[in-house]
């Protein structure tokens, strides 16, 4: 389930694996954390597996994000210690809730021109696309933003064991211009690498149970086969409608947790 | 042109090597998981477990290469500088880990 959604929309997944391996399996935070972040690692691979997400990927652009999402990583242990695990968790909640709303009022607005002369500027860029029956361009807007975000996921990547994908994807898509299926595909790009860098941590605290890391992976391994299948013939607006009800019901798992 | 078939073989290369990589995880870890289940050979199962989680956590870091590869090939130097920040990034967490 977690892969399937995983490789949709370009998130990990880790945001429904995180509670259910602490909730569900009573396993310590950290261990559930660890697992996670595997589990994000394989989603990150198979998503960005299949020819066609490697041509919708930004790389230019997932590498500029990655950079701040490292650093982001790398700080997380510092956030750790000034902010209580519950304001981060409420903060993610409400950014939840913010980009559904957003999401879901921009359902008929495309991010692309169909016009071929149009410029896609330094970091944008240009696809075939199936539902507009042709090559659609689109500009990069406001990096700046997407780089502070991309710092934030890292950082709630090394905490809390999510790719950080579910506020990445929102961001790219409604302020940054960012189509939807090149913000999943970039997106699926960033996670990956992301959970490698906050993996060190919990491998040398004996976080990660190898057995259960295993399965986890297996799992979502699975799960984002599904996801494929499903997102080759679903539409953008489809897509945008399906991480918007995602956020939603995300944020009020959490508040309900509150 | 040239560049538009390169950028194909580039992708096809890099879809190829993640899928083969993930195959031979996905292997390991089925087999070691099952080793493990019915209690056979626990070495072996520990290993080939610790061999696919391993190949699992190589998978990004080899794509981030064959990026850079990329970047360098094609001159894009603010790009190769920005990879090799990442990659500075990465090997600051193993340090600091340990």
């Amino acid at each position: 389930m977690a892969g399937c959604l995983g490789s949709l929309l370009g998130i990990s997944g880790g945001i429904f694996l995180v509670p259910f391996l602490i909730l569900a399996l009573e396993l310590p935070v950290r261990t559930a954390v660890a697992i996670s972040l595997m589990t994000v690692i394989a989603t990150s691979s198979v998503a960005s597996s299949n020819e066609v997400s490697q041509r919708l990927l930004n790389l230019r652009l997932g590498m500029l994000l990655q950079l701040t999402s490292t650093v982001g990583v790398l700080t997380g242990g510092l956030t750790a210690m000034v902010i209580s695990e519950q304001t981060v968790l409420r903060l993610f909640a409400i950014i939840s809730v913010v980009s559904a709303i957003i999401i879901f009022s921009r359902l008929g607005r495309r991010n692309v021109t169909l016009d071929p002369d149009a410029d896609p500027g330094r970091l944008g860029g240009r696809f075939f696309e199936q539902e507009s029956g042709g090559v659609v361009t689109y500009r990069v807007r406001r990096v700046w933003l997407g780089l502070g975000v991309s710092f934030i996921a890292g950082n709630l990547a090394s905490v809390l064991g999510i790719g950080g994908g579910i506020i990445t994807v929102p961001v790219l898509n409604v302020w940054c211009g960012v189509p939807m299926r090149v913000a999943a595909a970039t997106s699926a790009f960033l996670i990956g690498i992301t959970a490698v860098a906050a993996i060190p941590a919990y491998y040398v605290s004996g976080d990660i149970v190898v057995y259960l890391s295993a399965a986890g992976v297996l799992g979502v391994l699975f799960g984002a086969r599904v996801g494929f299948w499903v997102g080759s013939w679903s539409r953008a607006k489809w897509l945008k409608l399906l991480l918007g009800v995602t956020l939603l019901a995300v944020s009020a798992f959490l508040f309900a947790r509150l | 042109m040239s560049k538009i078939n390169d950028t194909n073989r580039f992708e096809t290369i890099v879809s190829a090597v993640l899928r083969n990589g993930m195959s031979v995880a996905t292997a390991s870890l089925v087999l070691g998981l099952l080793f493990w289940m019915f209690g056979l050979f626990s070495v072996v199962s520990a290993g080939l477990l610790q061999v696919g989680l391993i190949i699992v956590v190589g998978m990004p870091t080899l794509r981030a290469l064959l990026a850079f590869s990329r970047f360098l090939r094609a001159g894009e130097w603010s790009f190769v500088a920005i990879t090799a920040g990442v990659f500075a990034m990465l090997v600051t967490s193993l340090v600091l880990a340990f």
